[in-house]
């Protein structure tokens, strides 16, 4: 503080000359400040994200050398061997390929439409709705180690919640190994998704049906609309830019699932994805090449995925506004 | 509100809420009536109420099971990371937001194109990095935590953006610094976005599960998320399962009760992340 006031002091008598070299200080204070506020995250963003994808890349090129430990180019051996592997299905490659777009049509066509609808019906502040919001969160504050784990205890064989309902019921015959069945094993993973996945949007959504401004609906109730038509015409069109984020969000998701089928099943019984293949070739087998390989297939076709849902949405507000 | 449902309709969504509801909650409930009962007890009957709420599996799960080790890892990992995350994010949000400079946009927009890549796929390399920088293990966890470029900064970057600039003119001719100007005057007014960056990231890493797991091989320094799992994965050998459930009600306790008070809050700083993304 007494130094600047010198320096100021200074300027009066120096003059215009003084301002210039003032102003150039500054002018170096101001980037150094820059510069020491943006070093770290920058670096970590070098190392984590730029490295990382680069170096992805990079190794779906090389294989490793068992011998020296060495990755070595190889071309496109490793794409070669991943197409080879999920069209012939074998390590389930070719199950994991194809549920991982079974998980983006969950997450779009159903998890999303789903949470529309729930949080329409809770705008209506029916009869609990309070308690109905707060519950129906709980899935995002507890770890998904213990989301698992309590699921997995509502279905397991012998003690488990259902089973022993049905036991109760006299229903017997129905009582399954329900997530160690490859009958059953995916539609339960996927019922846990929608299980657990609902809150989330719900609490987005029901924020933007908030937003909406209270004449619109009240004279649409005037004018005597029914409750679908005011869902269909009033709601969806004027949320539709939230929808919108929702389902974006729930189809990059989809080609990151890997925990869910992970913690259930191990990835058997038909569970596996993608992402669980990568995740299991560098922890298990240690085929880096391999698993690079399918990390940038998986990108490339998320990209592509991503990108074509956000155009027909965009089309759809287009068509609305 | 609009149009009120009709009779049929306003029973069918309550009915069904009501079975939603129950089913994410009853869980629990079973889980703390069996974690009260002895295995034979348990294996007898899984329905009943225990013969006596004896605390013998709470304190095995205690005793056997390190849970007051995961428990203060857990909350080192948590506190340190979250703090770190903050301050990186806005640090970052506020140089993006109130400086000109030349590059300053094509940051951001790098910042944006990363949390939007899956990150599973890089899996090889990471692996491979922190094995040979000695950074596999939870220092290496803390670095990766320590981020200022994710949705956390975006959510300051909105905050930072609407606050006028005329405030730090006023201190710069009080002559305060550029630091002095962030710390002291402009963070304090994204109080709004601290909080919800805080309590969001707070739970993220309380909660997170695979990257502890790949980088905390030692037993020692284990996390509530890690731990539990590994318990799990022995109870298939052990089948105590009553000692797993106590465990369970032990490392759920503290964050039910948390979201009971600070629900309101939890729920606004969720909105506003996912709002921004």
């Amino acid at each position: 503080m007494k130094k600047l006031a010198k320096a100021k002091d200074k300027d009066k008598f120096n003059g215009s000359n003084a301002v210039k070299l003032d102003s150039k200080r500054k002018d170096r204070t101001r980037n150094i400040f820059i510069f020491l506020m943006l070093a770290w995250p920058i670096l970590n963003w070098l190392i984590f994200t730029f490295y990382m994808n680069l170096e992805t890349l990079a190794y779906s090129f090389q294989r490793l050398n068992r011998f020296t430990g060495e990755m070595r180019f190889s071309g496109l051996t490793n794409y070669k061997i991943l197409f080879q592997k999920i069209i012939n299905n074998s390590d389930s490659y070719g199950t994991a390929f194809r549920n991982t777009f079974l998980w983006l049509g969950l997450n779009v066509l159903v998890i999303g439409p789903i949470s529309l609808v729930v949080s329409y019906v809770l705008s209506k502040k029916i009869p609990l709705h309070r308690f109905y919001n707060a519950v129906l969160f709980i899935p995002n504050i507890i770890s998904i180690v213990i989301l698992t784990m309590v699921w997995s205890f509502i279905w397991a064989p012998n003690q488990g919640i259902v089973n022993d309902l049905l036991r109760m019921l006299g229903l017997d015959h129905l009582t399954r190994v329900w997530l160690g069945d490859p009958d059953t094993a995916l539609i339960n993973v996927f019922i846990y998704c929608v299980w657990a996945g609902i809150g989330f949007n719900n609490l987005i959504l029901s924020g933007a049906i908030a937003k909406i401004p209270k004449e619109i609906l009240e004279s649409a109730e005037l004018d005597g609309v029914s409750n679908w038509q005011e869902f269909i015409h009033i709601i969806v069109p004027s949320i539709w830019p939230t929808f919108a984020t929702v389902t974006i969000l729930g189809a990059t998701a989809a080609f990151r699932v890997f925990l869910q089928p992970q913690l259930l099943t191990n990835g058997q019984y038909g569970t596996s994805t993608i992402a669980l293949k990568v995740v299991d070739e560098v922890l298990g087998g240690g085929d880096y090449g391999l698993a690079s390989a399918a990390g940038v297939v998986m990108a490339i076709l998320g990209f592509i995925a991503v990108y074509l849902i956000k155009k027909f949405l965009d089309k759809m507000e287009a068509k609305w506004s | 509100m609009g149009r009120k449902f009709s009779k049929p309709v306003l029973i069918i969504a309550e009915v069904l809420l009501f079975i939603y509801a129950v089913s994410l909650i009853f869980p629990y409930i079973w889980v703390f009536i069996n974690s009260f009962k002895s295995v034979p007890e348990f294996y007898s009957s899984t329905w009943s109420l225990p013969e006596s709420f004896s605390l013998t599996n709470y304190i095995r799960a205690l005793k056997e099971t390190n849970m007051l080790s995961y428990f203060k890892w857990s909350i080192i990992v948590t506190l340190v990371g979250t703090a770190l995350q903050m301050i990186f994010s806005a640090m970052t949000a506020f140089v993006l937001a109130k400086y000109k400079f030349k590059g300053n946009a094509f940051i951001y927009s790098c910042a944006i194109a990363g949390f939007l890549i899956p990150t599973t796929g890089t899996l090889a390399p990471l692996y491979v990095f922190l094995k040979n920088t000695g950074l596999f293990n939870i220092y290496g966890l803390i670095v990766m935590y320590a981020t200022g470029m994710g949705t956390n900064m975006v959510i300051y970057y909105s905050f930072f953006k609407k606050i006028s600039w005329s405030y730090a003119e006023a201190a710069f001719i009080d002559g305060a610094g550029h630091f002095r100007v962030f710390w002291n005057i402009m963070l304090p007014m994204a109080r709004e976005a601290s909080i919800a960056v805080g309590i969001t990231s707070a739970i993220r890493i309380w909660n997170d599960y695979f990257l502890p797991s790949i980088l905390l091989t030692n037993p020692k320094v284990q996390t509530v998320a890690v731990g539990l799992r590994s318990l799990q994965v022995q109870q298939q050998y052990n089948a105590t399962w009553t000692v797993l459930f106590a465990a369970v009600i032990l490392a759920t306790l503290p964050t039910i009760l948390l979201y009971i008070i600070f629900q309101d809050k939890i729920s606004k700083g969720f909105l506003m992340g996912g709002l921004k993304e």
